[in-house]
């Protein structure tokens, strides 16, 4: 009995399912965070649980799909899980009979599997465990972060323009900000260059300074923003220049994990794909891979 | 640059493509490959001087999905007619064709990157991205043609393989700039949610020929999701229209 579950557990037919039923709840929330951009935007710097414990009493109309997300993967995931296992434990015994290059080629989709769930436990390890701090940065004033004894001093903020010849003139192109540790040390910001303090990056960021601002520039209110922030890096706009810390525990495990499925990917459909004209060209090739049993 | 601005490289590149198009339903193969080359030489020219829209160099405009889309499938449908000149290019170039018209009509302006968007990692995200979306659509097409009975191979499953990792390698170098920019590896806009809509149904499409009964409902599942990833990325540029452009 407790097999028959086991087995139809891991059944491939679930996983497409499962996969197609993802696909659609993500569908779903694609379409309530394009028309409530902001509300799903405050997810971006808040742990899950700490959002869904306000948002689910308030609007569960507009974030219900989220926890029945979270059910779909966590189903999905054991689902791969028990589908890899399987599969492993019928390439083991062949090993020693198998030469390495084709024993490891026959591996690799369960070892992608694997890693599709190490990238599911980094997301879910950044979504419900790592932290967002902001903090309005102004030349001359010191800036406290948590977990961090002393504070740092904000020396300068430096907004490099583009040409004044150019049709982005008054446009920033780049913000330098010099901060200053207690030792007297400067840090150098920048965008897209977050600096690594003792486990924590430190980004740069900058927002409008009001929704009030915002009306009489005739810029979308809070409840039509958009993804488009051209409008937020000009000169002489009424605008926040900020410091953003993230100490996201699951990172790593992100990066590393996409990283590795992408480059096994690559690999194995390279591999199947010479393996497939080795056999069209050669048909009778008995010692020619064959991986339609794989 | 002397194509910056001057949209008639784009115009003509498109005749040139449905010039190819009407040699090819000639069986003109040879003439139809040079008016092809002469559209895509046309139309790199034309990508390359929207990196100057804004008086300065600004990579982004050239990969903006709208104009490189037909460019990746007008490189496919070259690349294919290289690699095997005996079949027919046309087919693939009905799809550089109609996106192709799609940009004639689009705005041709820059929008103005804020400084989190001038980084390599977008780059590569742009040109992966639309690099899958040319192998979904393909993938589609052929998909098409197999349940119609034009084609009795499942040829169209190499296209979604190979859509889906660069699909991945647009998944990872997302992942990467967003981190760098915004500091999540994921963000919970439209945008992110529905790129994981199309990884997650390509997934499941690959699945799909490891299940003897479901193998006929592949053709149809690419079809779809060729489908979805034109009302996804089409929204997505319809919406765009609005932004404030520079140039062009």
């Amino acid at each position: 009995m407790v097999k028959k579950i086991w087995d139809m557990l891991g059944d491939i037919r679930i996983s497409v399912v499962l996969l197609m039923a993802a696909s659609a709840t993500l569908f779903t929330g694609s379409i309530y965070a394009g028309r409530h951009f902001s509300l799903f935007r405050e997810l971006n710097r808040l742990r899950i649980q700490d959002w869904l414990a306000v948002h689910m009493r308030s609007q569960p109309e507009l974030v219900w799909w989220i926890p029945v997300l979270f059910v779909l993967m966590g189903a999905l995931g054991l689902n791969t899980v028990i589908c890899a296992c399987h599969r492993v434990s019928r390439l083991i015994p062949q090993r020693s009979s198998l030469p390495r290059g084709k024993f490891f080629y026959l591996l690799t989709p369960s070892l992608i599997h694997f890693l599709f769930i190490v990238i599911m436990l980094g997301h879910l390890t950044t979504f419900t465990a790592a932290r967002w701090q902001t903090i309005p940065l102004e030349t001359g004033t010191m800036v406290a972060i948590e977990g961090k004894r002393a504070p740092l001093a904000v020396h300068a903020i430096q907004d490099l323009f583009f040409p004044k010849t150019s049709g982005l003139r008054n446009r920033i192109s780049q913000t330098t900000v010099t901060l200053a540790n207690a030792d007297g040390n400067d840090i150098k910001l920048q965008y897209l260059q977050p600096v690594l303090i003792d486990g924590q990056f430190l980004f740069l960021d900058k927002i409008k300074k009001s929704k009030k601002v915002a009306m009489t520039d005739k810029h979308p209110s809070a409840d039509k923003e958009t993804c488009n922030k051209a409008h937020v890096y000009m000169e002489k706009k009424k605008t926040k220049q900020l410091l953003l810390i993230v100490s996201d525990p699951g990172l790593y495990i992100i990066i590393s994990g996409l990283t590795l499925i992408m480059c096994l990917m690559t690999w194995y459909f390279i591999v199947q794909n010479m393996a497939y004209k080795d056999r069209k060209s050669c048909p009778l090739n008995k010692n020619a891979f064959s991986f339609s049993k794989g | 640059m002397f194509t910056t601005g001057v949209h008639a490289w784009l115009y003509w590149a498109t005749g040139c493509y449905f010039t190819a198009f009407i040699l090819c339903c000639y069986h003109m193969q040879r003439t139809c490959r040079i008016a092809l080359v002469a559209g895509f030489i046309s139309h790199s020219l034309y990508l390359l001087g929207r990196g100057w829209l804004g008086d300065v160099f600004i990579p982004n405009a050239i990969f903006e999905g709208t104009f490189f889309l037909p460019w990746c499938l007008a490189l496919i449908s070259l690349v294919r007619s290289v690699n095997k000149p005996y079949k027919n290019p046309g087919e693939v170039l009905v799809l550089v064709i109609v996106f192709s018209i799609f940009s004639v009509f689009y705005a041709k302006g820059l929008i103005p990157p804020t400084p989190k968007k001038i980084t390599v990692w977008a780059l590569v995200f742009f040109i992966s991205e639309s690099m899958a979306h040319a192998m979904f659509y393909t993938g589609g097409l052929y998909a098409f043609f197999s349940m119609v009975g034009k084609n009795t191979t499942n040829g169209f499953h190499s296209w979604v393989v190979w859509g889906f990792i660069a699909y991945t390698i647009a998944q990872v170098t997302g992942a990467i700039w967003c981190f760098i920019g915004w500091g999540n590896t994921f963000s919970w806009s439209a945008r992110h949610l529905s790129s994981a809509v199309i990884w997650t149904f390509y997934a499941a499409c690959l699945h799909l020929k490891f299940i003897p009964g479901w193998r006929r409902k592949t053709a149809v599942l690419t079809i779809a999701g060729a489908a979805l990833v034109f009302f996804i990325s089409f929204s997505d540029y319809i919406h765009e229209m609005s932004f404030l452009r520079v140039g062009g």
